[in-house]
């Protein structure tokens, strides 16, 4: 069980990356949701890369959707860049695809 | 009067049993884990390695994997099944051209929101799923079916 490994990374005032690699899951959601919800900041553009995130469940697809939404209430913006097949594969069963913009 | 036909049908009966295996499981894979959320990375890892074992495609495989922790989501998450077993009972099926997966858990009377994103994720996945409550426990049986294997 390798978990979820989540960096966050300050490329300047305006833009943060978040980088995922390993599981998004219901055992590692609420970790995610910790370190996102810091950063979703007024006027600022928080990107997830998935590049490595080799898999995601409904219980992770509801924290991105939670971060876009509390983006768009703040004034900040929230991107997913990199996203993998089986991931992208939620978001399209799900029917929410367009609902997080991608960077 | 009957007894010439008996012989017959039993001899049919066994060529049927010997030649066409299809549907027979030979041995079911338990598996048996806490009822606790960290441990769906490991029924996930035994569905994909049972999966790639029947021949499932990349494609099938990375559903499979989704199906059976959103199946597991069934049964640890709030808002669904309301379990109360210490402990989430996986069994696995192998046949010629599928893989049945069922997980069960001791539970309250209770059911699955099947309006919720879990349960329209996994009806999406599988070629089949249930859900069902009886005599305290709580399970959901699905079957993915290896499309290559039918061909």
């Amino acid at each position: 069980m390798d978990g979820l490994q989540v960096s966050t990374a300050v490329v300047d005032d305006a833009r943060s990356v978040v980088s995922l690699s390993g599981e998004l899951d219901m055992a590692t959601a609420d970790l995610l949701w910790a370190e996102l919800e810091p950063v979703l900041q007024p006027g600022r553009t928080v990107v997830l890369d998935c590049a490595r995130l080799d898999f995601m469940d409904s219980t992770g697809m509801r924290v991105l959707l939670r971060a876009s939404r509390r983006a768009g209430e703040v004034g900040g913006t929230f991107q997913m860049t990199a996203v993998p097949p089986p991931v992208e594969r939620v978001l399209d069963l799900a029917g929410v695809t367009s609902e997080i913009p991608r960077g | 009067m009957a007894e010439p036909v008996l012989p017959q049908a039993t001899a049919s009966n066994s060529a049927e049993a010997a030649g066409g295996t299809a549907g027979v499981t030979a041995r079911p894979v338990r598996l048996t884990v806490p009822a606790d959320k960290t441990y769906v990375a490991l029924v996930r890892s035994a569905a994909s390695h049972l999966g790639a074992r029947l021949g499932l495609t990349i494609q099938e495989l990375t559903d499979l994997r989704l199906a059976v922790d959103e199946a597991c989501g069934l049964l640890l998450l709030p808002g669904e099944f309301q379990t109360t077993g210490a402990e989430l009972h996986c069994r696995f099926d192998e046949y010629p051209d599928r893989l049945a997966v069922t997980v069960s858990a001791e539970a309250e009377e209770s059911a699955p929101d099947v309006d919720g994103f879990g349960w329209s994720v996994l009806s999406a996945l599988v070629d089949e799923l249930r859900w069902s409550y009886q005599d305290g426990w709580a399970k959901v049986e699905l079957v993915k079916r290896a499309t290559a294997a039918e061909r």
